[in-house]
């Protein structure tokens, strides 16, 4: 990438590499701690017997061994994958909810604002970077799991996973976008951000609750979560087209309005 | 020609602040001070020119663009160094500069920031964070001026140089001056516009109350009187326009305001052995204009 849009991209990735790491380097461990305990599929039984204990609403929001056609898969579905858009959807709200209002409470908006773009180019720019981060993370995370079960000998269907992430960084850059927009609103960056935890966190425990009692299939949607299903990519091998379509349309129309607000606000001294 | 022209420009905040119709030219080749106490207005005068403050109402132009309909056009043909560093402290001196000057699009002007910076005396080399006060905002006039700019603005733009670094700043100004750059200066320090600029404008609650050459200034507005009676003096804090009233005996010593043929009409009847007339400094010019009921005369121009 190079030119203008080059510098800003790079600029914003270079201010954010390190909560970027952090987010990557966590997400890849976590991944690989879970898949490190996968040795318990070798026996699916015993899977098969721990899932029967549970409630019948625990099992309805885990899924069910048949379900999958591989145990390798069903383990790491109900131990990991649900969490992914949670994960994304965390860090995509608080890096958006950072993208401008840093730059005003560190004062560096003077700077920034004084250069030769326009407004929508500067944000544009800086959310696209936020895209690549949060690539990055899903992309750590992945390996982390994928390298992990790999070395253990389980064969997974990885390609099912890269789907599943790919479905969940669709989601999580909406949740990136609907803060972007929520970020512009609020008055400090403390308050912006327990707005956006609590946008990615508020909603999950909606889908959850959602798929516990058998709820309709559209409060999942309506929230978003519920359009990467790990029943239906992972266990049926469906892509997630509708998270793909739905997640970058709603990050299109929400960034977009970003663009116009942030277009016509005063920023104050 | 006009390199900057404000027509009635007006911002206001929700609060009733900010600028209330500024009208305004600067020449090209122009030093321009822009003075005024802290929250007059100055700082919302240059971020509204910049396109950081959208205006209520009238006209502005920075290098022949318009600053609603071309932002862009405005901040390229501009070099802006805020009142307070806006640099990011993560970056090296050297790092922020490349950054501005490719978003600029003129990446080749690193030599001509490395000269700047070896003027200043500042390494660029280090994290900003590391650097003094005074080393970052040297750094960011380097950033402010590396690419060359047509129009400089610079708000406040001594705060932590040391009188040496002040002096190669000062320096640096008079030669961009001389090169046909504009230079607006915005400062509440009277003796470095004094030193610097031959116009300056005075805002006041967000008005400009005059703008004027510095000498005209300091010759119209405020007198410095000393006068020596005859016999006891005379009651001259009673005598329109005079102020700052100091007795001393005979001798008294005072500020006049208004036309000095009033003054020299009392003067006339009165027991007078010696006068002498003075000029104020321009920080008398200055206070004269911000004392209660003097001088918001407004739309200045």
């Amino acid at each position: 990438m190079t030119g203008v849009t080059g510098a800003l991209v790079r600029q914003q990735l270079r201010e954010s590499r390190l909560s970027l790491l952090l987010w990557a380097a966590a997400s890849a461990l976590a991944a690989s701690a879970v898949a490190s305990t996968a040795e318990a599929v070798a026996d699916p039984r015993l899977l098969r017997e721990w899932l029967g204990q549970l409630p019948e609403e625990m099992q309805r929001l885990l899924g069910r061994v048949p379900d999958y056609e591989n145990a390798v898969d069903f383990f790491v579905s109900f131990k990991w994958l649900y969490l992914m858009p949670l994960i994304g959807a965390l860090f995509g709200s608080t890096a958006a909810l950072g993208l401008i209002a840093r730059d005003i409470e560190r004062r560096t908006a003077d700077f920034v604002l004084s250069l030769p773009v326009t407004r929508a180019h500067l944000l544009a720019a800086r959310f696209a970077a936020l895209a690549i981060g949060l690539g990055a993370v899903y992309l750590a995370a992945y390996l982390g799991l994928a390298a992990t079960l790999w070395a253990q000998g389980m064969r997974g269907s990885f390609g099912r996973y890269a789907a599943f992430h790919a479905g969940s960084w669709c989601v999580a850059l909406a949740f990136a976008a609907a803060a972007l927009r929520l970020g512009l609103r609020s008055r400090g960056h403390g308050a912006a951000m327990r707005w956006g935890v609590l946008l990615a966190v508020g909603t999950f425990l909606v889908d959850v609750v959602n798929r516990v009692t058998a709820g309709p299939r559209a409060v999942g949607w309506a929230v978003l979560y519920g359009l990467v299903d790990a029943q239906e990519v992972v266990g049926r091998g469906v892509f997630p087209w509708g998270a793909v379509l739905a997640g970058l349309a709603a990050t299109g129309l929400l960034v977009g309005w970003s663009l116009r607000v942030f277009g016509r606000m005063r920023v104050a001294a | 020609m006009h390199v900057i022209e404000l027509e009635n420009l007006r911002m206001e905040y929700a609060n009733g602040r900010g600028i209330h119709g500024l009208t305004l030219q600067v020449e090209r080749g122009e030093i321009f001070g822009f003075l005024g106490p802290n929250g007059a207005g100055k700082s919302t005068t240059i971020r509204t020119l910049l396109g950081m403050l959208a205006p209520d109402a009238g006209t502005a132009r920075v290098a022949g663009h318009d600053i609603v309909t071309d932002g862009v056009a405005v901040r390229r043909a501009t070099g802006y160094l805020p009142s307070e560093n806006a640099l990011y402290l993560g970056m090296t001196g050297e790092e922020a500069v490349g950054f501005s000057l490719r978003v600029r699009g003129c990446p080749e002007r690193m030599l001509r920031a490395a000269e700047l910076a070896r003027r200043l005396s500042v390494d660029l080399r280090p994290r900003l964070r590391s650097l003094s006060h005074g080393q970052r905002q040297k750094a960011a006039i380097v950033v402010a001026l590396a690419h060359d700019p047509e129009v400089v603005i610079l708000d406040e733009p001594t705060t932590g140089l040391d009188p040496l670094a002040q002096e190669q700043f000062f320096a640096l100004l008079r030669e961009e001056r001389d090169a046909g750059k504009t230079v607006f200066l915005s400062s509440h320090v009277l003796s470095e516009v004094e030193q610097l600029c031959k116009r300056v404008g005075i805002i006041r609650d967000g008005l400009l109350v005059e703008v004027n050459e510095v000498e005209a200034l300091r010759r119209n507005r405020v007198k410095h009187v000393a006068l020596t009676f005859r016999g006891a003096a005379a009651d001259v804090g009673s005598w329109p326009g005079c102020s700052e009233v100091r007795v001393d005996g005979s001798r008294v010593r005072f500020a006049f305001h208004g036309p000095i043929g009033a003054l020299l009409e009392r003067l006339a009847g009165a027991d007078v052995v010696d006068a002498s007339v003075g000029d104020p400094t321009l920080e008398e010019v200055f206070r004269a204009f911000y004392r209660p009921g003097q001088g918001s005369g407004g739309g200045g121009g």
